[in-house]
């Protein structure tokens, strides 16, 4: 799980260009500024990334990065 | 008189942004486009291609412009015109925090949109299939998203719309944002063009029309507006929006005037879809309905800003026109010899550099011009830059499609 919230903090960071600093464990992705469309496309692609099927409700702006590493484990993910 | 039918009617413009290939912000491109050295150069982006050279703009850091996040979700195009909204809305004195933004129109220039998220998306359908495409695809593509975009970066409620007359978008923009003024319908609109299409697929198509320039072995000399061996235009991007109030209203809170936009005419050539109409007639139309409706004749245009891609046709049937509606009389000049051809983006950018030219009352020089066409009779100004007492300059724009627009500013 932490290897997964690692990795999925890293491709926020990395590709999201996400600020470091916002990254807070408590953070949403309201938080963060996620609207509709961009959760959408972070959905597609940590399912490219960690090679495991999601559907595009998969993820909610209520989620922290935490709650979306567990939906990902739940799914076969490993980091 | 109601508002609407004005002649002369004067809108101030009290803020200039500039992304363009001469540089980021006024000083930069006074600097540079007054020097006269063209900013064609090599681009990686299009090694390999027939044409690789263009006009990028330099040092673009959108990340550092915008923050990433945000960046990450605005094409280039965008990118450009939120930045120069920025630069013109800070240079105006405006604070969109205190203004009423129902009272604040955006009217913004732009052509080929978003063509790098559309060719991202095509390779990730083409290879993953439909389930592989962002959901950002489409807003990102769109070219109608740079006026939404910059209402949402600067809280403009007002109308907002885009146009697409090609090469000359950006002065169509300049001409419909001073009518949103003069019916009343605006206080403050954000005006201006961009575009930001240098990819392959754009450029090859362009030089596969004969448009472009084929001077890769020597880039920098490449674009020569009216120069008698000129070949095709260089392809360039970059952005200028120009904030623009009623001059009495601009005077009355004592902003800074760089020059009022006080005329304007369209026309469209109803001929071929990309080559202008032979005598001129349509741009001609245009001229002549700016200046009627800046209430000035032709005899009192001290300078020009012209067209000028520097293509073989469209200078010679631009610098015709300009002799017979204006005599010889005006100084005449292509900035784009300096910056390329910025496509939608070039009528909002000469509309900025004329009015510069106005206020330092210095015509900048046209780059590489040394033996002017010998069909053309204009007093071109090259070498260096030409002082003179500029009251009333002109800035004319043609576009594919047909597209002709032209506008009068004066002196503050």
């Amino acid at each position: 799980m932490q290897a997964i919230e690692a990795r999925i903090a890293e491709i926020l960071v990395e590709d999201f260009k996400v600020d470091a600093g916002a990254l807070r464990p408590d953070a949403t992705f309201a938080d963060l500024n996620f609207d509709s469309l961009v959760l959408v496309e972070l959905i597609l692609v940590l399912g490219n990334q960690f090679r495991v099927p999601l559907d595009d409700g998969a993820l909610h702006d209520t989620m922290t990065v935490t709650d979306a590493a567990g939906v990902l484990a739940a799914r076969g993910a490993v980091a | 008189m109601p508002p609407a039918t004005r002649p002369g009617f004067g809108a101030a413009i009290t803020g200039l942004g500039l992304v363009t290939p001469a540089g980021i912000g006024v000083a930069a491109n006074r600097e540079r486009v007054w020097s006269g050295v063209s900013c064609a150069a090599p681009d990686p982006g299009l090694a390999g291609g027939p044409v690789d050279f263009s006009c990028r703009v330099p040092g673009f850091d959108p990340g550092a412009l915008l923050g990433g996040f945000t960046a990450r979700q605005l094409e280039r195009f965008v990118q450009f015109a939120i930045v120069a909204a920025r630069q013109a809305l800070a240079g105006a004195g405006r604070d969109p925090r205190t203004w009423d933004g129902a009272r604040v129109g955006v009217v913004i220039g732009n052509s080929l949109g978003g063509i790098s998220a559309l060719l991202a998306a095509q390779a990730a359908l083409l290879d993953g299939g439909p389930r592989q495409v962002s959901p950002l695809t489409v807003p990102m593509y769109m070219v109608n998203m740079v006026a939404g975009q910059v209402a949402i970066d600067v809280g403009a409620k007002g109308p907002s719309w885009v146009t697409a007359t090609a090469c000359a978008s950006g002065a169509t923009a300049v001409g419909a944002a001073r009518e949103l003024l003069r019916s009343g319908d605006c206080d403050v609109v954000l005006a201006g063009g961009t575009e930001a299409a240098l990819t392959p697929l754009a450029v090859a198509g362009l030089g596969r029309m004969g448009a472009l320039s084929g001077r890769s072995a020597d880039p920098a000399r490449a674009s020569r507006p009216f120069d008698a061996d000129r070949d095709g235009f260089v392809p360039a991007e970059g952005a200028a929006v120009l904030v623009l109030e009623r001059e009495e209203d601009a005077r009355a809170r004592t902003a800074p005037i760089h020059a009022v936009v006080r005329g304007y005419g369209a026309s469209t050539d109803a001929h071929h879809p990309t080559a202008p109409e032979p005598g001129g007639e349509g741009i001609e139309r245009a001229l002549r309905a700016a200046l009627r409706d800046a209430g000035v004749g032709g005899g009192d245009v001290d300078h020009v800003n012209a067209h000028g891609p520097s293509t073989p046709i469209g200078d010679l049937v631009e610098g015709r026109t300009l002799r017979r509606v204006l005599g010889d009389r005006p100084l005449v000049t292509s900035t784009k010899g300096v910056t390329g051809h910025p496509l939608a983006a070039a009528g909002a950018i000469e509309a900025a550099y004329t009015a510069l030219a106005l206020a330092d009352r210095s015509v900048p020089p046209t780059a590489n011009l040394t033996r002017l066409a010998p069909e053309l009779d204009l007093d071109v100004v090259h070498g260096a830059p030409r002082a003179a007492a500029l009251d009333v300059a002109v800035s004319t724009s043609m576009g594919f499609g047909g597209h002709n627009a032209a506008l009068v500013l004066t002196r503050a």
